[in-house]
């Protein structure tokens, strides 16, 4: 049956987030009469920098049906238990930031309060969380197990999401989504046509090609061709945050097996990433032009490389931000159009997936929308890329660096006040600021404050009151435990190949 | 680093007794000091709604957590039985009653939502209620109880009972956990409040003239908030809550006590039948009763080295039931925020955003329990229904008007069924049913329903009654 006033979909853009919202859409809206479409150019290059990914993207996963070990087969998928930051407190720190709680309470009192007293007296390594965490532990063995469905187990203490080729991810959902109906017209969009009441009518292709639908969604990346280009949206600004704006990315062969884990290393100007995958490493320098030019960076880039560059370096330019409304009348953007926040906490696909999902739960029902699903859209995507603003803001100032004129900016910048608040909570008191909406929770919070050496001048009282023999005795039973867990895990690489036997078989 | 606080508690009553033991214990073997300041007058101090009172879902465990004590000692002790929802009665008309049940209502098929299903439901021609598919609510009208199960498979894991409780037994339980671990009462009441050239609080003066000093002062003297400054000012929630004056009466009952309470609107306002054990209390609010009952809230509940708690923090009518959550969850607060030095921290700012956050959301359910009602011909819901509302709840209304979603905000202590619930059953309807439902027949919607109805029924066929199960949970218990 179908009672819709919503006939036809038009997305616009391939890529990942054109892709995960065709996949995503084609599943979920099967049956209802809803007809996809998806226009895309191969002419025009994905961005694709968003190869690491968060614990969510299973659950998109999963509710698409997919087989684990088919989809990291095909996308050259490793697992990912966390990302390591190198040299961001200051040059020669480095600390994970994993999917997964630090120790347990203790005397009611969250073990965070009561690691920071024994760290100020000296009776822990300064060297971070690293030996009260089991998902680091495995990672820096290189060692990977699937976490215990069972509560009781250890071994549920953590999570887990995916290192991937993105372009591969795209080509995968794509072959699943034609599969369920969705028609894919190659070809640029050369004009956005607009009805008398402001909403999208159709697109023009460069081949004079009209499509029309009902509701438009923009995965165009960047540029924003209907939200930006024919909607005018508009765009908040937050380089005054996050100053950096070019990235230059280049894949090499793994010079090792590949690590379960993404790592991020600070630069004199910005920051590299390193992605391993099952058949090569991305790379990515990712800086700001007002400290360091173009060929700068990427010979930076290229110098550090572990085995000669697969490609020639890509490079890119991007305005750090979001659009002021990412859904206007008759169109929604999800991806790049909507905004952009550097890579550094892999939360590019996750934007996607969540703009997915509220699309989906407030999806219009007529071709003249009720404002409040807009309303309710904006209001939510909002909350969440401020918050996420707000979480890789405090790596940047979150630092002791004051070797570059970069760093000296960043260490010495403004924040947001929605920021300043949780910092100056923290740093006097070790309150972890908490709320219902937003992905990083305290765990994530308390592995970039404490692993970029912001230790709470006050911590919770009633940690005093455990005697400390108590403390030691129960960090060091932590410490035995997480050991002998993660011993116990296999390596990477054989879960890895076990895959590829089973899919191949 | 820090020395122990001297800490006074202004106010034996319920919260006051209450916080000293959940903060000797959250301290414990602490050198800090706890002592207690009496104020005249009757307990008011989580509310002037009288000793019955509910405890929400949740609220049974979270109150033995704080005073050490175990979920079944409370309900002993508490004096009263389960409740699985409030009966409402004349709200929408003088005649209709309806239910809210605590607990879940209906579920999802293929991924789309039960509101959903009974909008398809009554398209069909169908006539549905959501509460019709909630356990609670089929149980409450049997007068049936069963405790929830752990298993997920069970239906009678959609259970989450709350209690009825008589707060002056609470104290004394509250009390005895406090003195057992040192806290100290003071022998006389508070004469007057010593202040220093700035407004801060440096002392309790009390009627036999000694002076209790501290380091952190805890208001728990009710609506009265003896202890904030002069320029903590009082916001008045009266534009939304209206109901301003209460009294408060004792009835004896027979038999076992109803598993829920029974809110009846009055030509002038509305009144609370709390069941106990052996009696009920009847709270009148609206119309002239002997006591003041103003909903709002102090500005800064947590004021340099003042922190207010129960009804000195704020008062919210109890038509929706929020009262001791909000109390609950803020002395909960109050320890994670643990003041290093009281008066200087931090922590107030934070722990006041949360805590008049809380407090709004709950402040939004009941002001929808008011708005939304049908009464014709009486001055007070005529008024009621032109309540101009927050924009967080004219938001959530609209929200589900348009198309049968709540969006919930920080801070939010009711559940999505629970305003769902509250907006069905006082005939609000979307205009719309997500496109999502549209891959399902109409017999395919049926046919869940149907099945879930006599799961439910057959579920509540074989609980036994609310009395027998209580007796013999207390029997276990003792």
């Amino acid at each position: 049956m179908s009672a819709n006033g919503i006939a036809e979909v038009l997305i616009v853009g391939g890529g990942t987030a054109g892709w995960m919202t065709a996949a995503a859409l084609a599943h979920k809206l099967a049956g209802t009469g809803v007809r996809l479409r998806l226009v895309e150019s191969a002419e025009i290059g994905t961005v694709g920098v968003g190869e690491a990914t968060v614990p969510h993207i299973r659950h998109f996963n999963a509710s698409l049906g997919f087989d684990e070990a088919t989809f990291m087969s095909r996308t050259e998928a490793t697992f990912k238990l966390g990302i390591e930051f190198r040299d961001w407190g200051r040059k020669g720190d480095a600390y994970i930031h994993p999917f997964a709680a630090f120790g347990r309470d203790i005397g009611g009192v969250p073990f965070h309060h009561h690691w920071v007293r024994a760290r100020r007296a000296g009776r822990v390594p300064a060297a971070g969380l690293d030996a009260v965490s089991l998902p680091i532990l495995a990672a820096r063995d290189g060692r990977f197990a699937h976490p215990s469905p069972d509560p009781a187990s250890f071994f549920s203490t953590f999570s887990y999401a995916y290192q991937f080729d993105a372009g591969l991810y795209a080509g995968f959902l794509r072959a699943f989504a034609e599969a369920r109906g969705v028609v894919r017209t190659e070809g640029k969009v050369a004009h956005v046509g607009m009805d008398e009441q402001g909403l999208v009518e159709a697109v023009t292709l460069e081949s004079g090609e009209r499509i029309h639908a009902d509701f438009f969604v923009d995965c165009s990346g960047f540029r924003g061709l209907i939200i930006e280009g024919a909607l005018q949206a508009g765009y908040e600004d937050w380089t005054r945050y996050l100053p950096c704006d070019r990235a230059v990315a280049v894949p090499c062969a793994n010079a090792q097996a590949p690590l379960p884990y993404t790592r991020a290393t600070a630069r004199d100007a910005g920051w590299m990433w390193r992605i391993p995958l099952q058949h090569r490493a991305g790379n990515g320098h990712v800086y700001c032009s007002g400290f360091i030019d173009d060929d700068a960076a990427e010979q930076a880039l290229l110098d550090q490389l572990e085995s000669p560059a697969q490609a020639s370096p890509r490079r890119l330019r991007f305005t750090t931000g979001k659009r002021r409304r990412q859904w206007v009348g008759n169109c929604a953007a999800i991806g790049l159009s909507a905004g952009f926040l550097e890579p550094l906490e892999s939360t590019s696909i996750h934007l996607i997936q969540l703009g997915i999902g509220r699309l989906l739960d407030l999806f219009p029902t007529a071709r003249q929308p009720d404002p409040l699903d807009a309303l309710e859209f904006n209001r939510l995507m909002d909350l969440e890329y401020e918050r996420v603003r707000d979480f890789i803001i405090l790596h940047y100032v979150a630092t002791q660096r004051d070797d570059t004129p970069f760093w000296n900016h960043c260490r010495t910048m403004a924040v947001p006040d929605s920021l300043a608040t949780k910092m100056a909570l923290f740093k006097e008191r070790g309150i972890v600021t908490l709320y219902r909406d937003g992905m990083f929770l305290e765990p994530s919070w308390l592995a970039v404050y404490l692993g970029q050496n912001i230790l709470p001048e006050q911590v919770d009282p009633r940690a005093a009151q455990v005697p400390d023999a108590e403390i030691d005795r129960q960090i060091e039973a932590e410490m035995e435990r997480c050991r002998r867990a993660a011993d116990r895990m296999p390596r990477h690489g054989e879960i890895l190949s076990h895959y590829r036997m089973q899919v191949s078989a | 680093m820090m020395h122990p606080h001297e800490i006074t508690i202004l106010g034996t009553g319920f919260v006051g007794w209450l916080t000293a033991a959940a903060l000797a214990r959250s301290q414990a073997g602490h050198g800090s000091s706890i002592t207690l300041v009496p104020v005249p007058g009757p307990d008011d101090s989580l509310d002037p709604f009288g000793p019955g009172t509910i405890l929400m879902p949740g609220g049974l465990e979270a109150m033995a957590a704080l005073i050490g004590a175990n979920p079944a000692d409370i309900l002993r002790e508490g004096g009263g039985g389960f409740s699985l929802g409030t009966a409402f009665q004349g709200w929408t008309s003088p005649d209709t009653s309806h239910f809210l049940p605590f607990g879940d209502t209906g579920a999802d098929l293929n991924g789309v939502g039960f509101q959903h299903l009974v909008w398809r439901a009554r398209a069909a021609g169908i006539s549905v209620r959501m509460t019709d598919y909630a356990l609670a609510a089929l149980a409450a009208q049997a007068e049936r109880f069963a405790l929830p199960s752990p298993d997920p498979r069970s239906v009678l894991s959609t259970l989450t009972p709350g209690a009825f409780v008589d707060l002056r037994r609470l104290t004394a339980l509250a009390r005895r956990q406090a003195q057992q671990a040192g806290v100290r009462l003071s022998p006389a009441p508070l004469a007057q409040v010593q202040r220093r050239a700035d407004g801060t609080v440096s002392g309790l003066v009390l009627a036999d003239e000694h002076v209790v000093g501290g380091d952190w002062f805890l208001d728990t003297s009710g609506p009265r908030a003896l202890l904030a400054a002069a320029d903590n000012e009082w916001v008045d929630w009266r534009p939304w809550l209206p109901a301003d004056r209460c009294s408060v009466e004792r009835v004896a009952t027979d038999g076992a006590p109803p598993p829920y309470a029974l809110h009846r609107a009055e030509p002038d306002g509305w009144s609370r039948h709390l069941p106990l054990r052996g009696e009920a209390w009847v709270t009148r609010l609206g119309g002239q009763g002997p006591i003041a009952c103003r909903s709002g809230h102090r500005a800064r509940p947590w004021e340099g080295n003042v922190t207010a708690l129960g009804a000195a923090a704020g008062l919210v009518d109890p038509v929706g039931g929020g009262g001791l959550a909000l109390t609950l969850t803020a002395l909960q607060r109050l320890i994670t925020h643990y003041p290093v030095q009281p008066g200087q921290g931090r922590e107030a700012a934070s722990f006041n955003r949360q805590t008049v956050e809380e407090m709004e959301r709950v402040r939004d359910f009941s002001t929808l329990c008011f708005t939304l009602n049908g009464r014709q011909g009486d001055a007070f819901w005529e008024a009621a229904r032109r309540i101009d509302l927050p924009h967080e709840l004219a938001h959530k209304l609209a929200l589900y008007e348009s198309r049968g979603r709540i969006p919930l905000y920080d801070g939010e202590l009711f559940e999505r069924a629970d305003w769902m619930n509250l907006l069905d059953a006082r005939g609000v309807r979307a205009q719309r049913c997500d496109i999502l439902a549209n891959a399902l027949s109409d017999a395919a919607i049926l046919a869940h329903l149907e099945r879930m109805r006599s799961v439910l029924l057959r579920a509540v066929a074989a609980m036994p009654p609310h009395g027998r199960a209580l007796a013999e949970l207390l029997g276990a218990a003792a």
